[in-house]
């Protein structure tokens, strides 16, 4: 992702840069990104840096995760004072030791100091996962979606076919809110995207997993294409109307069918 | 006439959040939402009666429970059951729901029961195991913890590994042989990827009996004591309580078994 001009990319002077790797389940949190109440996942980061640095550092993740969604492996990174004189292999278990335990620092490094985990990222992977039986279990309430009943699997199978590729994703995206709808579709390329990647998995007779692997996702979109494609593979909508979704991005109106944030998980974020 | 109908049920629960099993004023507990539960559904005051007590933070894959209903229900159970669900909240589920036999009762019928322990042994704690599992990941003697569950193996008085629910003076309960005395058929660990399983089958479990039983084991097992002192603990009921019990996020009661006549 190209960083906007005046975006400051390295460390401030007397600052060294560490890359995090994270793990959270998502239930508790209001969502990856900082917000006014504390509830976020990198509010609760920042805490335990506060502890751990003695001082306020600036963390950066590789995008947000919505509330209740889930990460495997988060990555982030955070400016730490040059002077800490904490070695690197300590940080983990001191955060760790800060954070409460739906939040894990799985791995804590030192990257090329102008790494940057949000512009330097490539791509991401995306998993969802879909309960199938009548009866969803209290162990996976908040871990997945359940779609109970009979769901046309070829339909799901081309979907992700037709959906490997670059295509424009207008409908199958929301907006954030920050911009209107009409300037938002002016310009195609912010919201044409790439997916290497849509592979359907059946881990467990129970579980449906979809995962999507591509250069970047734009908001609500992997819930929108799961949601959407399971309303198709339902036979609630026709195929047709998943196509239309994609071969005129600028019609109206957008999809509405959003799966639940309870099944999708940030699996990886790629960097070269 | 009035003419009693009994109901059985089996339940699955993520103990989580929850107060444990047994009904108490002013708090979250499985019994006591079940039975607002069925209460609503039915429009009638319902009482149930469960076949463990499971503690705050312990999980169920296959608790059963039992009450009355002074009619015959019209509807089709599998509709109730469904309707029950809709009711509790997700972290409780009634899996299956049954005419049982006017005597069965699903404490004192229960022939057996199965509980299973989780012990994470990754370096990092997972975070979606946290409240599933005891997250020990230090060095562990694989042999003597095996050896510590064959010890515990057959007919012993667990007095020293369970505790006081406070029902009886220690003295009473210490006095109470037979009531403190349980087989234990099954106690097998079991590898699994970065987990440790013991899974125990006896007759009956005393109040605590499973969490100090896996408290006291990896208490051995991680060379605190050698293997004797896990055997005083049976062998001479008259001294004192184990100190170790595990915690109960680790626990799960699996499965509570009944004589086929009791079906």
């Amino acid at each position: 992702m190209t960083p906007p001009a005046h975006v400051q990319l390295g460390p401030r002077p007397g600052f060294r840069r560490l890359r995090l790797t994270l793990a959270y389940d998502g239930g508790p949190w209001r969502g990856w990104q900082t917000v006014s109440s504390g509830d976020a996942v990198q509010d609760r980061l920042n805490a335990a840096f506060l502890k751990v640095a003695g001082g306020p550092v600036k963390t950066q993740g590789s995008g947000r995760t919505d509330a209740g969604v889930h990460a495997l492996a988060q990555v982030a990174h955070a400016d730490v004072p040059a002077d800490t004189t904490l070695p690197l292999s300590a940080w983990r278990d001191a955060l760790n030791a800060c954070l409460p335990a739906s939040i894990r620092v799985l791995e804590v490094a030192e990257p090329h100091p102008h790494f940057h985990a949000r512009y330097d990222a490539i791509g991401k992977t995306y998993r969802y996962r879909i309960w199938r039986p009548r009866v969803m279990t209290p162990f996976e309430v908040g871990r997945a979606w359940q779609v109970y009943g009979p769901l046309d699997e070829s339909l799901l199978l081309q979907g992700a076919t037709h959906l490997h590729g670059t295509h424009n994703f207008a409908r199958l995206s929301a907006n954030r809110g920050g911009e209107r709808e009409a300037e938002i579709r002016q310009d195609p390329l912010s919201t044409t995207r790439t997916l290497r990647r849509v592979s359907i998995s059946k881990p467990s007779a129970e579980l449906l997993e979809i995962e999507f692997e591509g250069t970047g996702f734009l908001y609500k979109m992997v819930r929108l294409l799961v949601g959407s494609l399971v309303q198709v593979a339902r036979g609630k909508l026709s195929y047709r109307w998943f196509e239309d979704l994609l071969e005129r991005p600028h019609a109206t109106p957008k999809s509405h069918h959003a799966a639940p944030a309870d099944g999708l998980y940030l699996v990886e974020v790629h960097y070269e | 006439m009035s003419e009693v109908t009994r109901y059985r049920l089996t339940l699955a629960y993520c103990g989580t959040g929850w107060q444990g099993w047994q009904r108490q004023p002013q708090a979250d507990t499985l019994q006591g939402s079940l039975e607002s539960a069925l209460s609503r559904l039915l429009k009638l005051p319902i009482q149930v009666q469960g076949a463990s007590r499971t503690d705050a933070g312990v999980h169920a894959l296959g608790q059963v429970a039992h009450f009355d209903v002074p009619l015959p229900l019209p509807h089709d159970l599998d509709q109730l059951r469904r309707g029950c669900n809709a009711i509790l909240p997700g972290s409780l589920r009634v899996l299956t729901w049954q005419v049982a036999t006017p005597d069965f009762d699903a404490c004192r019928s229960a022939s057996g029961k199965i509980y299973r322990y989780r012990i994470g042994r990754e370096r990092e704690l997972d975070p979606f195991l946290a409240d599933r599992l005891w997250h020990l990941p230090g060095p562990l003697d694989l042999h003597t913890l095996r050896a510590a569950a064959a010890l515990l193996v057959g007919t012993h008085n667990f007095v020293r590994l369970s505790a006081n629910r406070g029902d009886c003076s220690e003295q009473a309960r210490r006095l109470d042989i037979t009531g403190s005395t349980r087989t234990l058929h099954r106690a097998e660990v079991h590898e699994l990827a970065g987990e440790l399983e013991i899974l125990f089958e006896g007759d009956a479990f005393l109040y605590r009996m499973v969490r100090m039983m896996v408290g006291s084991m990896l208490h051995v097992a991680r060379g605190r004591d050698p293997l004797g002192w896990l055997q005083e603990l049976i062998s001479s009921p008259a001294g004192l309580q184990s100190h170790q019990t595990a915690p109960a996020a680790g626990l799960y009661l699996v499965q509570v078994n009944y004589p086929t006549s009791a079906v």
